[in-house]
């Protein structure tokens, strides 16, 4: 049992540690143009696993982008208005997103499907109605420019650990969400809300609690990345980037844990090598999109699973054994 | 004293009356049953009593509390489950999963201390752990312990229903047709699921279509006909009412 465990423990070490320090290493031989590419993955994994935590429940919306804008622009305003240190805007523009996201929840508690998706569509026309007319504050549609770098850093290489540092933070968080009864009430939310309901959980607060989780994550994304780029402006936060953000999740497999991220990384990437296919690359990006969805209707991770389950051992034997042995593993959903 | 006092219930859903001055008492340790045409109300009394739907007016007591209008959730709390009549199950999570959700009530933390697995956390989720198995074993699940709850046969989604509302710990349980679509066999095992849960000392409302199986199991049974209650009172009374027989075959002028 010893030995089988550390065989498979190894199995995994290997290529994590490997692929660790490809990645470590990367902004040391690579182009700063990859290293850049790199940082829009990270930011992207953050908004695909925030924006997991609400769908998971029931709720699709169209406005995660304007969490990340509200992070964006709020740190960014403080850091320019008020001359605070990162920090503290970094977490101001975290926080007022997710007070955002809670709010939306609280108001819109009894709709569902496409009536929430149209009222987060409504709220994130409000909000950038707001962010291109409070020209005071915004700058209106020239944007907000010269925001004060990350402690004074100016190159792309120390955003690069910055930013991967953070995402790492994220997913751990997100993984001890998930494996918590939380998300595997959050799961039951999703599945059926009524029975969830009378089996005692307040779906109402659980939804606002996992909207501003979510939210929070997003907001702290777009405080990062208006500190690396230094420039925000309402084109930063086009309104089609929900939709990206719901692809990627359902390419990786919205199901899986390890969905919004696979589904992430390779759709940024797919769409930064589109580039140079210039007016192809909305075509291409659609086909990979549609035959993701043909093809494996549970996303890339899911269909990993399925083979896994099918092909490699029986995770569960069922039946008594398995009771008397105790119940599964609760990992994941 | 009465664990369920219903005073008066009246459902109107804009011109239809569903229920109109329903009265209902059920007493601790009773299995009371409620019958009833298609249409009569039973549904919409069900859920005006685990509240997902609010009465247009009269009250619902709980073991003396006022719970009219209070969210499903607290009343859960206070120990008032129920299953649903078409099956409602959480389809991709595993039949021990689904019924570890439901024990949580007395093991209820914030959010914070679940997330990050304090000790008392454990300790509590163990319990729930170990609660869950229990009844999987009382519900004669234990084959399908890990299968995806989509994937069970009808008659086993039925009696995983019936042990998630059981999960919650409740006082009283409400049974929305229980043994609807079973056949001879699955039937006679969900009637004996409901003994044993029974002789665990909870009071049982069942509405149920199956005759057979309300005369044989019920204490006492309250007939709805149209939103109204036409009779109440010992199945063999039940079985002779007039009323009762007319809601359910028509009169005798009406067949000619």
């Amino acid at each position: 049992m010893l030995k089988l465990m550390s065989r498979r423990g190894l199995n995994w070490v290997i290529p994590t540690v490997i692929g660790g320090s490809l990645l470590l290493a990367l902004p040391w031989f690579g182009r700063a143009y990859y290293t850049h590419i790199f940082i829009l993955i990270f930011l992207n994994i953050i908004l695909a696993m925030s924006y997991r935590l609400l769908y998971v429940t029931g709720l699709v919306s169209f406005c995660h982008v304007t969490f990340y804008a509200i992070g964006a622009y709020t740190s960014a305003i403080l850091a320019m208005k008020l001359g605070l240190p990162f920090g503290i805007c970094f977490l101001v523009g975290g926080i007022a997103a997710a007070a955002a996201a809670a709010f939306l929840i609280l108001v819109t508690s009894r709709a569902r499907g496409a009536y929430f998706f149209l009222i987060s569509f409504s709220f994130l026309g409000v909000m950038n109605t707001v962010f291109m007319q409070w020209r005071g504050m915004t700058g209106g549609a020239s944007g907000i420019t010269s925001i004060p770098p990350i402690m004074g850093f100016t190159t792309v290489t120390p955003y690069f650990y910055i930013i991967l540092a953070f995402t790492a933070v994220t997913i751990f968080v997100m993984y001890l969400l998930y494996r918590s009864r939380f998300g595997s009430e959050l799961m039951a939310i999703g599945e059926a809300e009524d029975l969830a309901e009378v089996i005692g959980i307040d779906v109402l607060r659980h939804r606002m609690v996992a909207a501003a989780i979510g939210a929070l994550f997003a907001g702290f994304a777009g405080s990062l990345f208006a500190h690396y780029e230094g420039f925000i402006a309402p084109t930063s936060f086009p309104m089609w980037t929900t939709i990206y953000i719901l692809s990627w999740c359902v390419i990786g497999g919205v199901r899986k844990f390890w969905g919004p991220i696979v589904g992430a990384v390779l759709m940024t990437a797919i769409s930064e090598y589109g580039r140079m296919m210039g007016a192809m690359q909305a075509i291409f990006y659609a086909a990979v999109l549609l035959a993701v969805i043909m093809a494996m209707p549970n996303g890339i991770v899911g269909l990993v699973d399925t083979l896994r389950t099918r092909f490699g051992r029986r995770q569960y034997l069922g039946g008594d054994t398995k009771l008397g042995a105790g119940p599964p593993p609760v990992v994941d959903e | 004293m009465a664990i369920l006092e219903v005073d008066k219930v009246t459902k109107r859903f804009g011109g239809l009356e569903a229920l109109r001055d329903v009265d209902l008492q059920v007493e601790s340790g009773e299995l009371v049953g409620l019958i009833g045409p298609n249409g009569a109300g039973k549904s919409t009394f069900f859920n005006i009593l685990s509240g997902v739907t609010r009465p247009t007016s009269g009250k619902v007591f709980f073991q003396g509390e006022d719970i009219t209008g209070m969210k499903p959730h607290r009343i859960a709390e206070k120990g008032l489950a129920r299953n649903f009549q078409a099956t409602r199950l959480f389809g991709n999570l595993s039949v021990l999963k689904n019924i570890q959700l439901a024990c949580h009530i007395p093991a209820r933390t914030n959010i914070a201390g679940d997330v990050f697995r304090l000790p008392s956390v454990r300790q509590r989720e163990s319990e729930a752990q170990q609660k869950a198995i229990d009844i999987v074993k009382l519900g004669g699940l234990e084959v399908v312990s890990d299968e995806l709850a989509k994937n069970l046969p009808h008659g086993y989604q039925r009696a995983l229903g019936v042990a998630i509302a059981l999960a919650v710990g409740p006082k009283l349980l409400c049974l929305d047709e229980p043994v609807t679509g079973m056949n001879a066999e699955e039937t006679r095992f969900m009637m004996g699921f409901i003994e044993k849960i029974r002789k665990e000392g909870i009071t049982i409302l069942l509405v149920e279509h199956h005759m057979r199986v309300v005369m044989d199991i019920c204490d006492r049974i309250t007939v709805l006909n149209f939103g109204r209650k036409i009779a109440e009172g010992k199945p063999d009374e039940i079985q002779g009412n007039k009323d009762v027989i007319e809601a359910y075959l028509g009169r005798p002028e009406d067949v000619t």
